[in-house]
C-alpha cells in the first residue's frame, strides 16, 4: 500500500467517445466519471459494448483512427493526458502507465526474442546498457516466475505457452514500476489452473509495487477476487461503483442486481434469474437511462432524462432515478 | 441407458519429417468409459488439451474412434458407417460454441433450421416452414424471423437457432459443446434455462462439455473430470464439488472465483504449480503426477486405475484414500 491512499491517481471526468463506421455513429463513451486512487485495484466491469476497453484504451490514447473523443478531461498527477502532446504521452506509455491486454501473443513482436522485447522499455525510457538491461529483464522474469529465464529470453513467442506469453507481457508492464496498470481481460484466454496461477502473480506484484490498477474484465466473480473497488458499466455509462464487498452485498443500480443473479452459483440449480431483452446497439441506443428497455423497476423519467451518478452512502454511488437520480 | 462408452480412444497421427510420415500420435481420448442415463445431463470438465471436445465428436461418430465401444441406445454404432449412419443422425445432434460460425452466412433461418428436416423426411416447402415456425416458438425467436440472414441476430438468438436446428428431428441426445462460451453473462443464463426447459420438454439426455465449472454443476447431474485424455474423476454433480477424492479435481474447484467476496476469503486455495503439459507427450504414469503436490514415485511410474470407490464415485488416483483421511482436499 501507499502512503497517498485515498487520494486520486487518476480522474476520469465526463468523458465522450464516438466511433465514425460505415453504419453509423457509435456513441460507446457517454459521459463515464471515474476516479482511481493510489495503490488500488479498481475492477472495471460490464458485458459486450459496455465500453469497459474504450474506457481504459482512451487513457492511454490508444483507440483506433475512427474514434473520436468528443469530450472531458483524463487527469493524470494534475495532467489531463487528453491535452497532451503525443511526444509527452509516449513518455507516459510503459514508464507511468502502461496496458496489459487479452492475448498475450498479440502483444509480442512474432520476429523478437521476448527478452529483447522487455529490455526496450528500459533502454527507451532509461539510460542504461544494453547488458544492464538484459541483467535486469532477467532478475524481472525470475520475479515472475518463468523457468529457465535465460532461455526464455531469447525464446520467440511462438514457442511459449499462453501462461507463459502472459507473463512475459506483465514483466514488460511492470518493468518499469508504472504507477498505473490498465489490465484488460489478462487471463481470459488461459485456463482455469494457469489463471489461478496468474492471478496469484498479479495479487503479489500488486501488493509488493504499490502499483494502481485498473482490471478490465467481464467475469464479476474474478473482478470480485482481486478488487479494492467495482464500477459497473452498461451501454457507455458508469451505473453503479462501490467498495467489493458492498456491490456483491447491496447491489442498487437494477443492472447489477441483474448481473449478479445471472451468474450460476455453487450448490444453486434452479432457474437462473435472466434480464428481460438483449443489449442496446449504441449507434442508436435508447433514451433517458439506456437501461430502461431492460429495465423492471423503470419508470415515467427513465425513457427521458439521463439519472447522474449519485452518491448514497459514502463511495457507493449509482445513476439511477429510483435514488434521485435527477438531482 | 442412453449412452455407454467403453475404453474409448481417440489417437490423431502426427507428421513429420520430409517424407510427413507418421511419427507419433496425439492420444486425444486415451481409454475412457463413461455411461450416460436416459433424461441425464452428464457435464464433462477440462483444460486445453484435455480430449473433452474430441470425446464428444467421437460418441457421435463424427470422427471414427481408434478403439473402444460406443453403445446408443442399447445399439452398438462404434462400425456403423457411411449410410448406415445417417437414420443415427436424427437421434443425435450437436451444439458447437461459436454461434457465428456454426450458421451459413447466405442462408436464411428458415433454410437453416428446416434443412434437416428436407434431407431426412424430404419435407415439402409448405411443411418446412410449419415445423420451422413452431421450433422458432420453441427456443424464443418470432415467426418473422423466418425469412433473415443471421447477421441481423445476436449472439443469443444465433445460439438459438443453432439449438433450434439441432431440435427439429427430435432427437433423443444431445452433445452441447460450449455452448455458452462466447456468450455474455447475463446472454448465458438464457441459453441455460432454455436448455433446461427444452430437456424437461423433448425427454432429452445431455452431454455438457464445458470449461466453466460454474456452468457444468448448474445444469449437470453426473461430472467427469478429464486430463489430457484420461477421465481422472467422476461423481454425482453436488458429490464432487462437495467430496472431490482427485487432486486435480481440487485444484479446478479452487481456481474458479467465487462470486461472493466473503466465502472468497475463506475459500482454501489450492494452485498447482507449472503448465499443462503437451498431449503429444504426454508424462508417464499418472499422467497428472508433473503438476500435483502430493505426487510420490508410484505415480511416475504406474497408471492409477479409474476404480468406483464409494457407489457412483470414481477416481484414478494411488492416494485417494490417504489424502481423504488427512483431509488436504476438503473445501
Amino acid at each position: 500500500m501507499n502512503d497517498k491512499g485515498g487520494e486520486n491517481l487518476l480522474e476520469i471526468r465526463d468523458l465522450y467517445v464516438r466511433f465514425h463506421t460505415l453504419r453509423g455513429l457509435v456513441k460507446a463513451i457517454d459521459g463515464v466519471n471515474l476516479e482511481v486512487k493510489y495503490g488500488e485495484v479498481l475492477g472495471l466491469v460490464g458485458e459486450t459494448g459496455s465500453g469497459k476497453t474504450v474506457t481504459g484504451l482512451s487513457i492511454l490514447r490508444l483507440l483506433e483512427q475512427n474514434a473520436e473523443i468528443t469530450g472531458g478531461e483524463i487527469i493524470f498527477q494534475g495532467r489531463d493526458l487528453l491535452k497532451l502532446p503525443l511526444k509527452e504521452i509516449l513518455k507516459i506509455r510503459g514508464r507511468d502507465i502502461s496496458m496489459i491486454f487479452q492475448e498475450p501473443k498479440a502483444a509480442l513482436n512474432p520476429v523478437m526474442q521476448v527478452g529483447d522485447q522487455v529490455a526496450e522499455s528500459f533502454l527507451v525510457h532509461e539510460e542504461i546498457s544494453k547488458k544492464e538491461a538484459k541483467e535486469r529483464v532477467l532478475e524481472i522474469f525470475r520475479r515472475v516466475g518463468l523457468p529457465d529465464p535465460e532461455r526464455v529470453y531469447k525464446s520467440y513467442p511462438h514457442e511459449l505457452s499462453g501462461g507463459m506469453a502472459q507473463r512475459v507481457v506483465i514483466s514488460m508492464a511492470l518493468a518499469l514500476k508504472p504507477k498505473l496498470l490498465i489490465a484488460d481481460e489478462p487471463t481470459s484466454a488461459l485456463d482455469v489452473t494457469i489463471q489461478a496461477q496468474i492471478m496469484d502473480l498479479f495479487r503479489e506484484l500488486i501488493n509488493e509495487m504499490g502499483t494502481s490498477v485498473i482490471y478490465i474484465t467481464h467475469d464479476m466473480a474474478l473482478a470480485a477476487e482481486i478488487s479494492d473497488r467495482i464500477a459497473v458499466m452498461y451501454a457507455g455509462r458508469i451505473v453503479e461503483v462501490a467498495d467489493t464487498e458492498t456491490i456483491f452485498e447491496n447491489p442498487l443500480h437494477p443492472y447489477t442486481q441483474g448481473l449478479l443473479k445471472s451468474i450460476p452459483k455453487p450448490g444453486y440449480r434452479g432457474k437462473l434469474f435472466s434480464m428481460e431483452g438483449e443489449i442496446p446497439p449504441l449507434i442508436n441506443p435508447p433514451p433517458g437511462c439506456r437501461f430502461h428497455p431492460r429495465c423492471p423497476k423503470r419508470f415515467d423519467p427513465c425513457d427521458k432524462e439521463v439519472p447522474k451518478l449519485v452518491e448514497m452512502e459514502p463511495g457507493h454511488k449509482v445513476a439511477c432515478f429510483l435514488y434521485g437520480g435527477a438531482s | 441407458m442412453m449412452l455407454e462408452v467403453q475404453d474409448l480412444k481417440k489417437y490423431f497421427p502426427v507428421r513429420g519429417g520430409v517424407m510427413m510420415r507418421v511419427i507419433g500420435h496425439v492420444k486425444a481420448v486415451d481409454g475412457v468409459s463413461i455411461s450416460i442415463e436416459k433424461g441425464e445431463v452428464f457435464g464433462l470438465v477440462g483444460e486445453s488439451g484435455s480430449g473433452k471436445t474430441t470425446l464428444g465428436r467421437t460418441v457421435l461418430k463424427l470422427t471414427e474412434p481408434t478403439g473402444g465401444r460406443i453403445i446408443f441406445d442399447g445399439r452398438d454404432i462404434t462400425d456403423l458407417s457411411g449410410k448406415e449412419l445417417i437414420p443415427l443422425r436424427r437421434e443425435m445432434q450437436i451444439v458447437f460454441q461459436d454461434p457465428y460460425k456454426a450458421l451459413h452466412p447466405r442462408k436464411r433461418v428458415k433454410d437453416i433450421i428446416g434443412e434437416p428436416l428436407i434431407i431426412h423426411e424430404g419435407a415439402s416447402d409448405t411443411e418446412v416452414r410449419r415445423r420451422v415456425a413452431e421450433m422458432l416458438k420453441l427456443v424464443g425467436l418470432n415467426v418473422e424471423h423466418m425469412d433473415r440472414y443471421p447477421h441481423e441476430f445476436s449472439g443469443g438468438q444465433r445460439q438459438r437457432i443453432v439449438i433450434a436446428r439441432a431440435l427439429i428431428l427430435r432427437p433423443k441426445f444431445m452433445v452441447l459443446d460450449e455452448p455458452t462460451s462466447a456468450l455474455d453473462v447475463s446472454v448465458q443464463a438464457k441459453i441455460l434455462n432454455l436448455l433446461s426447459d427444452l430437456k424437461e420438454q423433448f425427454d432429452l439426455t445431455f452431454l455438457l462439455i464445458s470449461h466453466n465449472l460454474a456452468v457444468v454443476q448448474h445444469m449437470s447431474n453426473r461430472i467427469g473430470v478429464m486430463y489430457l485424455g484420461k477421465l481422472m474423476e467422476a461423481a454425482p454433480s453436488q458429490e464432487l464439488f462437495e467430496n472431490p477424492l482427485h487432486p486435480y479435481t481440487k485444484a479446478l474447484i479452487s481456481a474458479i472465483p467465487i462470486p461472493d467476496p466473503k466465502l472468497a476469503k475463506k475459500k482454501r486455495k489450492m494452485t498447482l504449480r507449472g503448465e499443462i503439459p503437451s498431449p503429444l507427450h504426454p508424462p508417464s504414469g499418472c499422467r497428472f503426477h508433473t503438476r500435483c503436490p502430493f505426487a510420490k514415485e508410484i505415480c511416475e511410474r504406474e497408471e492409477p486405475p479409474l476404480r468406483e470407490v464409494e457407489p457412483g464415485h470414481w477416481v484414478a488416483c494411488h492416494f485417494w484414500d490417504e489424502l481423504r483421511e488427512v483431509g488436504v482436499l476438503n473445501a
